[in-house]
């Protein structure tokens, strides 16, 4: 995890971000594939994560890929602000620093989460 | 992430250092809960941590919660930028008590 954030440390710099969007969006891509690990992987070591990161003259798109059983995405509900508890915070921070986030529909197996932050 | 626990007047703090991930963040919450345990009244320095993600931040929530369970004070220290960056962005900044430094809270006389 340490090397894919220091990967999308260097692309979200060099697109111009700044100092803190880049700290945001380091965390976001960072709790998208904890949310992967988590609940795609039960936390089995030996599966892949694919990170595609396309630059647009708008946007940057952050493309994430795992080869689990495809979940429901429906269950994925960030935790309300008013409750302060352990755990749910990660998607909510996604929501928070992206501009878009969407679930791809994948037609066999897998599952890729699309995330879009515009300049 | 590494850690540091030392005694400080009536308090045990725990100082965190580097990134507290997910693969981290069992092991901080793990001590931050022992020492809880032990009935003791904790500070989490945060000044060494160059990182923390949802996990770690669940961390603190737990032993906040704990702590107040318990009677005994809980308090962030030194909060490095980024960690209180993350904290605002889970609106968790205006929850925890936080101090600049351990000095300072002594000082207060909480």
């Amino acid at each position: 995890m340490k090397v894919l954030r220091q990967r999308v440390k260097e692309v979200v710099a060099s697109a111009g971000f700044s100092s803190k969007e880049q700290q945001e969006l380091v965390l976001a891509v960072d709790e998208a594939c904890s949310n992967i690990i988590k609940h795609a992987y039960h936390f089995k070591s030996d599966r892949e994560i694919h990170l595609i990161i396309l630059k647009t003259d708008e946007a940057l798109i952050f493309q994430l890929r795992d080869d689990a059983n495809q979940v429901d995405t429906s269950k994925f509900k960030p935790r309300e602000w008013d409750q302060i508890r352990p755990g749910g915070l990660g998607l909510h921070f996604i929501q928070e620093v992206m501009d878009k986030v969407a679930f791809i529909e994948a037609e066999t197996m897998g599952n890729t989460l699309e995330m879009v932050k515009y300049f | 992430m590494t850690y540091l626990i030392e005694e400080k007047n009536d308090y045990l703090v725990v100082r965190l250092e580097g990134e507290v991930d997910l693969s981290c963040s069992p092991e901080a919450r793990r001590v931050i809960l022992d020492c809880l345990q032990k009935q003791r009244h904790l500070l989490v320095d945060l000044s060494g941590v160059s990182y923390i993600d949802s996990s770690g931040v669940a961390s603190l929530v737990e032993g906040y919660q704990v702590s107040r369970s318990k009677n005994l004070n809980f308090a962030l220290v030194g909060v490095s930028d980024n960690a209180l960056n993350v904290l605002k962005l889970a609106r968790l900044d205006q929850v925890f008590p936080i101090y600049t430094s351990i000095e300072t809270l002594l000082q207060d006389g909480s």
